[in-house]
């Protein structure tokens, strides 16, 4: 009995050990594994056809067969992902502060960037087009519009939720508004700047994907990847079109890990949450 | 003369008149009438929850009375020289230490070089030299109060106003940081009003102790305390300080009771 | 990164959960009913119209009731997913166009055409005068609204040596009638009517024109054909009954129940459209080219075959006779197709149809 017990305690021991050294990508690859035996596993118990689920080497060889289209497709769209967040994160910005400045400002104009994230980007996107033309001026301002609010309201929450003892510094040393501004909201909005942005760079690609099936322009070859999409769709290649998901998922991580990096950077001097990251 | 020298002679510092102060109609502070005098310490106790740093703020400008008014008077005194002492650090946490001494400077306009080395000189007294570049997150409770005193010392403040602010620390590391205190004012002669709960250390930094009734509060007993300075460690085995803590400590309980 | 990780987690997991859903027995034998008719579901490709007209005219005046069948009609407008529902048996018929089918054929999606309701396909581009555009050739390096993707956009760059810069279609016409340069694809049985009522006649070019001249039809999946002959051959004769009925003239009732099942469609355009369908002989075709309501032709089918197979947009062989329910179509119906039907090879395949 005892040696069972003691080879049960030895076997997790080194189960433990091993979690702890290769967890960062051993557990990935792991899961990804068992998901990929499921696929197929799932495919040959269900027989599930190929217009349903494609088995993943006929999505690894459609994004082969595929890829010149793909490539362009993707950066076309990381293109307006890229214009579309910046423009956001500028216009997010000086609206944030905007906001912060004065409770007049805060309450008089926040009720109307509320109504503009609750306005469905499908029913404006029409509008977007009827004003910006087809292309990329559209994608770009729906994507805009798509991750314009998180930033919005996360940087403005932090602008406004400055430390009160903090504020009593300031005002006990005279400091003009600007000062508080500059050197104790703003520094400390950041951490939450960071997180809109996390959420934005997220948001991006689907708004961006979402305003080239509606705005984008192409003849076949030289479109953003949501209009591949529709050209895949309309031709029923549906190993492509996984291929296509696959590529535009690419974007996202590339976005949010870019931005991850970025708070990284900004934060992890004094910032206890980045304090265990590096 | 037992009390604190009085360069200023010619009138009081700071004349609190009558002041008043109530939140949402519920009175906290009721007819506090007090004159600090230059060179005084003068500290303020009571039971929780009296109003003492609501009196502390009414001081620094921080909040409007309700009722009298807060006259800075006689000599170069006004409010634009006055430092505060938080109760937490209250440390910018995305500034090094350096930066966070000179902040009060570069506030009022100061050339980086000049407040650099203001700010350098202050931190070098308060023993923290080698930390001049560590952000807050990096440094102890003690180190922390330590950057915050000296940070309320770079604009060479003729009024300090401090809230109760070694109240978190271990009793060892706030004894030292109370005689290093009064190391301090050895060489800079400020003035002080300072909020705390303890008496033995209301006892030890004061020169004058205020005892502060229940809600609402006014001054109930104040209190000399005939011991000059400089002080030490030493100070505390003396039978007039242990007197002082005693007194102080009944009129304590008899406001409280 | 974590974020994105339970994204995808997320992602999968709802993938898994709609492929067992998806995969639930598909009931391939379509059930009686205690009526003892069959119950089928026919979808169609847009909001009802009268370019379905003969399907409403046997549903509503007892075509298929009589044929055995209990029809619904689901309408499905903007849908792209429509072959891979009848694939997977969660519709029984559906419209479509024959280049369409042979494309998802070739890709392994196994449908069979069962009924070609229009012998030409309305489609066409249309343009404001402002365009320049007065032929299909004249749209080159013209930017122009229609579904990207779809074989005749490839055929039109192709075969007339242009390039388009397409726009994905928003199937409405409020920038066609905002912009006085603008193109787009339609029904030649339906936009132009709404345009010229206000005011703007447009240019209406025909795909058809340009030699890409698919079928519309009706289809469903060869395993449902296999399955139910009987149920195919019943709808077959009832939908051509109805169609018959409804182009010569009984229209009353399926207009009026078009218009309560889509109210913005008034008696005036429904009686124009089925006009433009009559005189553009869309449904019967042309009689003396061998064209009649419901027959498909082989000859035809095999240069759509041809034209697919050198626009690349077919990923396998397909076998026309497969591809088509022909063994279960009235003689007449099935002109120039082999083997499998005695009596029809007999009549047609001396025929110098399939030399054309």
């Amino acid at each position: 009995m005892t040696g069972l017990g003691d080879r049960g305690r030895g076997w997790t021991g080194a189960l433990k050990r091993h979690a702890a050294g290769w967890g960062v990508a051993g557990w990935p690859l792991l899961v990804g594994a068992l998901i990929t035996g499921s696929w197929y596993g799932g495919i040959v118990a269900f027989g599930i056809p190929e217009y349903q689920l494609p088995p993943p080497h006929r999505i690894v060889e459609a994004g082969l067969e595929e890829r010149e289209v793909l490539l362009t497709g993707a950066m076309q769209t990381a293109q307006a992902s890229l214009i579309g967040f910046l423009i956001s994160v500028a216009g997010g910005l000086v609206l944030s502060i905007l906001l912060a400045s004065s409770r007049w400002a805060y309450q008089g104009i926040y009720p109307y960037v509320l109504l503009l994230k609750m306005t469905p980007i499908i029913v404006v996107a029409p509008i977007v087009i009827l004003w910006a033309g087809q292309g990329l001026a559209s994608i770009t301002v729906i994507t805009f519009l798509v991750c314009f609010f998180p930033i919005v309201a996360n940087t403005t929450m932090g602008l406004r939720s400055a430390d009160a003892n903090l504020l009593d510094l300031f005002s006990v040393y005279k400091a003009k508004g600007w000062q508080q501004l500059l050197w104790l909201r703003a520094p400390g909005a950041l951490p939450y700047l960071m997180t809109g942005l996390r959420v934005a760079a997220a948001l991006t690609p689907i708004g961006a994907l979402y305003g080239d099936t509606v705005a984008g322009m192409g003849s076949g070859a030289d479109a953003g990847l949501g209009f591949v999409v529709l050209i895949f769709s309309a031709q029923f290649k549906v190993p492509a079109l996984f291929a296509a998901a696959f590529a535009a998922c690419v974007i996202g991580f590339l976005f949010v890990g870019f931005v991850n990096v970025f708070a990284w950077w900004v934060l992890h001097k004094w910032h206890d949450a980045y304090v265990a990251v590096d | 003369m037992k009390a604190a020298p009085r360069k200023h002679s010619a009138g009081a510092l700071v004349r609190l008149v009558g002041l008043g102060k109530a939140f949402d109609g519920e009175v906290i502070l009721r007819d506090v009438s007090l004159t600090v005098e230059p060179g005084e310490l003068v500290g303020v106790i009571g039971p929780s929850g009296c109003g003492k740093t609501t009196l502390l703020k009414l001081v620094a400008g921080l909040a409007a009375p309700t009722e009298g008014k807060v006259e800075f008077g006689g000599g170069p005194t006004r409010r634009e020289s006055l430092s505060f002492v938080f109760q937490d650090a209250t440390l910018l946490p995305w500034l090094t230490v350096l930066d966070n001494v000179a902040l009060p400077l570069k506030i009022a306009g100061a050339p980086r070089r000049e407040r650099e080395a203001k700010a350098l000189a202050h931190i070098e007294r308060v023993g923290l030299a080698d930390a001049t570049r560590l952000y807050p997150r990096q440094l102890s409770g003690g180190m922390k109060m330590r950057v915050s005193v000296a940070r309320s010392m770079t604009v060479d403040p003729t009024l300090l106003l401090l809230d109760e602010p070694f109240g978190a620390l271990d009793e060892m590391t706030r004894d030292t940081l109370n005689e290093e205190l009064l190391r301090l004012r050895q060489a800079a002669r400020w003035t002080a009003m300072f909020v705390t709960h303890s008496v033995a250390e209301a006892v030890f930094l004061a020169s004058k102790v205020i005892v502060l009734g229940a809600r609402p509060s006014h001054i109930a007993h104040a209190i000399d305390v005939p011991l000059g300075y400089p002080r030490s460690a030493a100070t505390r085995e003396r039978s007039e300080y242990v007197e002082r803590v005693v007194t102080v400590t009944r009129a304590l309980h008899s406001v409280q009771a | 990164m974590t974020l994105m990780w339970q994204w995808i987690s997320r992602a999968l997991c709802f993938a898994a959960l709609a492929c067992v859903v998806a995969c639930g027995p598909a009931d391939d034998a379509a059930a009686p009913e205690a009526s003892g008719r069959t119950a089928v579901v026919l979808q169609t490709d847009w909001y009802p119209q009268p370019e379905h007209g003969g399907f409403y005219h046997a549903l509503l005046t007892g075509g298929y009731e009589r044929a055995g069948l209990d029809v619904k009609i689901r309408p499905g407008a903007n849908m792209t997913n429509i072959p891979q529902l009848v694939a997977t048996g969660r519709v029984d018929f559906a419209l479509g166009t024959s280049d369409n089918l042979l494309v998802a054929a070739s890709r392994g999606i196994p449908l069979v055409g069962v009924f070609p309701h229009f012998q030409h396909d309305p489609q066409c581009i249309m343009a404001r005068e402002g365009a320049g555009v007065d032929t299909l050739q004249s749209l080159d390096g013209k930017t122009v609204m229609m579904i990207p993707g779809l074989p005749y956009v490839r055929f039109l760059q192709r075969s007339l040596g242009i390039r388009l810069q397409l726009v994905p279609m928003d199937f409405s016409l409020t920038r066609f009638l905002s912009d006085p340069t603008f193109i787009q694809q339609c029904f030649v049985t339906s936009e132009p009517y709404y345009v010229s009522r206000q005011g703007i006649e447009p240019t209406v070019l025909r795909i058809s024109d340009s030699g890409f001249d698919p079928y519309r039809l009706a289809y469903a999946s060869a395993a449902f054909v296999a399955s139910n002959p009987d149920v195919v051959s019943a709808f077959i004769r009832a939908s051509r009954d109805g169609w018959e009925r409804y182009l010569g003239g009984d229209v009353a009732a399926v207009h009026e129940r078009l218009a309560e099942l889509n109210p913005q469609q008034t008696p005036d355009f429904m009686a124009w459209t089925k006009r433009a369908l009559v005189d553009y002989e869309l449904v019967r075709g042309d009689a003396e080219a061998g064209e009649m309501l419901g027959r498909f032709r082989h000859d035809r089918l095999e240069r759509q075959l041809a034209q697919l197979e050198a626009l690349d947009m077919l990923d396998g062989p397909v076998a026309l006779s497969d591809a088509f329910a022909v063994h279960l179509m009235p003689p007449e119906l099935a002109q120039g197709f082999p083997d499998p039907l005695p009596v029809a090879s007999a009549v047609e395949t001396d025929g110098g149809d399939r030399t054309r």
